[in-house]
């Protein structure tokens, strides 16, 4: 193995200044950037739907309602004024020493409401509790009004600490607030639960497959072009098999990171051009996305190594595949090579991730080339530990290393086969019969 | 002993390529491997340079096994081929950083080599200015799909020669290119023979390597059918070739000393003779008969002679 890498580095450098200078790459990447740069503007257009702005109004049904009481015993010093916003006229303020509350329903009416103000504890929000007589429908009305209650308590809760129009603006965005029963609450948890972990399997899953499926046929191309060329020959006594493949496949990746990268940055800029951060649905939909992933800098982190690691396994059997070819023209059919196992993989992970658990769940985790789709999806969702996921990437780096010496082996092997492709059985047992080398 | 090839046989399948091939080269000079289409020549640099594996043999270079890694080796090979659409300064440079030659030094060679290959427009266009010194029309450099065979075999040699290295391995180098180029390429190959350098040659034009090699091997079929020094092969064989221009029709005396005749045209003669015994009993009979002598040339074999009477009688 001793310099078997030993130009790696030329190969990666040379191969990606080609792809980078290559007019039909510049084109695809300044088109794909353009579409995403346009993306939210276009979006915009039709996104007519505009979040509810900080107001308290809104079209409950207090029908039922005859009258609202409060009493407001924390130093907001609330007025019946501000109680308007809730789009209800007969509101009175009534003194807590005239008010008896375990005498309520004898006290008012039959459909009389009382809101009960409590001051806060020290630095916090104050409370309010909610009292019904003879209200119909009251849980939906409760519903309807609490979370308003607390966003309006909690805008004069900062109102009152001094705080600006802007910044109350930013800290009071609505807040999607239910009402539960206790069984529906803990349903409600594992259905959020389950949802961002759906998200992060297939979104990990889905970034994994366009990272593949797209540079499949940019590394076959890649590793067949030396001997399409014929210059394979000058080549190999100028560099070992191992390092051409591994600078070549480690080339076409840094490409195509690039390339997200650029696509990236050209969404992010689309969503600033197209003024997003304000309140609109796609901004809704992008927090809740965000948010729902539970990400933080170790989770990104681990992402990024994972994806890496299951990048190049699967950039290295795109370079096997390559290496069985001699000519261009079985780029397409070399291909479809990859793109079927990738496929079963994806489904044999889609299918069986989501349903284990315990030490199998540790095992199946380290499962090679399994462990490409599941090991972090495992993790973030706390099906696998931590130490797990390091010892699935250990093994994975490993495999990714036996890969691009077996992909090297049967370049070097068949360095002068001229001849249709060879199908993926026949690499292996040509490499069994003979037991070439990389070196 | 600089280069040591031991034993190197080959099988594809059950069909044998090569049969226990053995040479060595002491000194610098020109090692010619020869034989007809298909006689394992090309397997042999292949396996010499390690791109196929042996069956069986080793190639030792000043003590180690022969690698990339223990020896600068220069390689010219019978598939030719270059990327076509990379420009060719990337390619010359590419090729030269994997040798580990500076950018400067690279730079340097290329300039050099381009000049003597006559291949600098291509790799260093100049642009086309006006009278007044403006540049009318800036021209870029070729691609090798932009270059005819031969300037392609030219930039291929280049890349062999860039590394300036120990061991040059030529096969069919002058195979394709016009009298001109063949000269060109020649005087590179005498400048690396003047440098000491060690060369492998493989070819079918055999006056070039006549001209060039000390020492050869002859494959046939796979099998060595001749190997050896080239002065000392034609020393064994003897001066068997006679040329002979006289003034008249001589055929009664040739058949009276049964000489064979290789070829005949208006009294002049290319005949072949058993050795300077028959060739002197034959010059006696002119002389007695009084025949007028222009030209009376006892000759060695030519290298060509050589692997015809070889391997056209294997075949």
């Amino acid at each position: 193995m001793k310099g078997a890498f030993d130009g790696t580095g030329k190969v990666f450098k040379f191969t990606a200044k080609q792809l980078l200078k290559n007019k039909a790459n510049i084109f695809s990447l300044i088109f794909m950037m353009l579409v995403a740069l346009l993306s939210f503007p276009i979006i915009s257009m039709f996104d007519t739907q505009e979040m509810p702005q900080n107001t308290y109004t809104d079209n409950t049904d207090f029908s039922n309602v005859k009258r609202i009481y409060y009493i407001d015993q924390t130093e907001l010093a609330l007025t019946p004024e501000l109680l308007t916003h809730f789009g209800f006229d007969g509101i009175e303020k009534i003194n807590k020493a005239d008010f008896e509350l375990n005498r309520f329903d004898e006290a008012t009416e039959s459909g009389s409401m009382l809101l009960v103000f409590s001051p806060s504890e020290e630095g916090s929000i104050p409370s309010c509790m909610i009292y019904f007589n003879g209200v119909q429908n009251s849980n939906d009305l409760l519903s309807a009004v609490q979370p308003r209650i607390s966003q309006y308590l909690y805008t004069e809760y900062l109102l009152r600490s001094g705080a600006d129009a802007n910044s109350i603006t930013k800290l009071t965005k609505p807040i999607r607030s239910n009402v539960y029963y206790e069984s529906d609450y803990l349903d409600s948890g594992q259905e959020e639960s389950m949802m961002a972990n759906f998200t992060i399997q297939y979104l990990y899953s889905i970034v994994l497959m366009l990272l593949t499926l797209l540079t499949s046929a940019y590394i076959i191309k890649s590793v067949i072009e030396e001997k399409s060329s014929k210059v394979v020959e000058t080549l190999m006594v100028s560099v070992r098999p191992l390092a051409t493949v591994a600078g070549k496949v480690l080339a076409v990746m840094a490409y195509a990171f690039i390339m997200t990268l650029g696509i990236a940055a050209a969404f992010v800029c689309s969503y600033f051009i197209a003024g997003k951060g304000e309140s609109s649905s796609i901004d809704q939909l992008l927090t809740g996305f965000f948010s729902s992933l539970n990400l933080t800098p170790f989770t990104a982190f681990a992402a990024l190594v994972s994806l890496i690691l299951a990048f190049f396994t699967f950039a290295a059997i795109s370079a096997i595949t390559g290496a069985g070819c001699s000519s261009s023209d079985d780029i397409e059919s070399a291909s479809m090579s990859v793109v079927l196992p990738f496929i079963t993989l994806y489904i044999i992970s889609s299918i069986v991730t989501p349903i284990v658990g315990g030490t199998f769940a540790s095992v199946y985790a380290l499962i090679p080339f399994i462990s490409a789709f599941c090991a972090l999806p495992m993790y973030v969702m706390g099906v696998i530990t931590l130490p797990v996921l390091i010892a699935s990437w250990i093994i994975q780096a490993l495999l990714d290393l036996a890969l691009i010496y077996f992909g090297a082996s049967v370049y070097r092997y068949l360095i002068v086969y001229n001849g249709s492709k060879l199908k993926f059985i026949d690499i292996i047992r040509t490499f069994k019969r003979k037991g070439v080398n990389a070196k | 002993m600089s280069l040591v090839v031991k034993d190197l046989s080959k099988k594809y399948g059950d069909k044998p390529a090569l049969q226990n091939l053995s040479f060595s080269m002491e000194e610098p000079g020109v090692y010619a491997v020869l034989g007809t289409n298909g006689a394992g020549k090309t397997t042999a640099l292949r396996m010499i340079l390690g791109m196929l594996s042996k069956d069986s043999g080793e190639v030792v270079w000043k003590g180690h096994e022969l690698d990339i890694k223990t020896c600068n080796v220069g390689y010219l090979a019978e598939e030719r081929g270059l990327y076509p659409k990379y420009p060719i300064l990337d390619q010359l440079l590419y090729f030269a950083a994997l040798r580990k030659v500076d950018k400067n030094t690279a730079l340097k060679r290329i300039k050099e080599l381009a000049n003597t290959l006559e291949v600098q427009e291509y790799i260093f266009p100049q642009n086309a200015y006006s009278s007044s010194g403006k540049t009318v029309k800036k021209i870029k450099p070729k691609r090798p799909d932009q270059l005819s065979k031969g300037n392609q075999q030219k930039i291929q040699f280049m890349i062999a020669l860039l590394s300036d290295p120990e061991l040059l391995i030529l096969d069919e180098p002058m195979s394709g290119l016009d009298p001109v180029n063949t000269d060109l390429f020649k005087n590179i190959i005498r400048q690396e023979i003047n440098k000491g350098k060690y060369i492998i040659m493989s070819s079918h034009q055999m006056p070039t390597v006549e001209e060039f090699c000390t020492d050869i091997v002859i494959l046939d079929k796979s099998r060595i059918v001749l190997q050896g020094n080239l002065n000392e092969i034609k020393k064994q064989l003897g001066r068997t070739r006679l040329s002979l221009k006289v003034e008249k029709n001589i055929n009664d005396i040739i058949a009276k000393e049964g000489v064979s005749v290789i070829s005949e045209k208006e009294y002049e003669y290319e005949l072949k003779v058993s050795g300077s015994e028959q060739a002197n009993a034959l010059l006696s009979d002119l002389i007695f008969a009084q025949v007028p002598i222009i030209k009376f040339d006892l000759k060695e074999p030519s290298l060509h002679e050589i692997f015809v009477s070889k391997v056209g009688n294997e075949q």
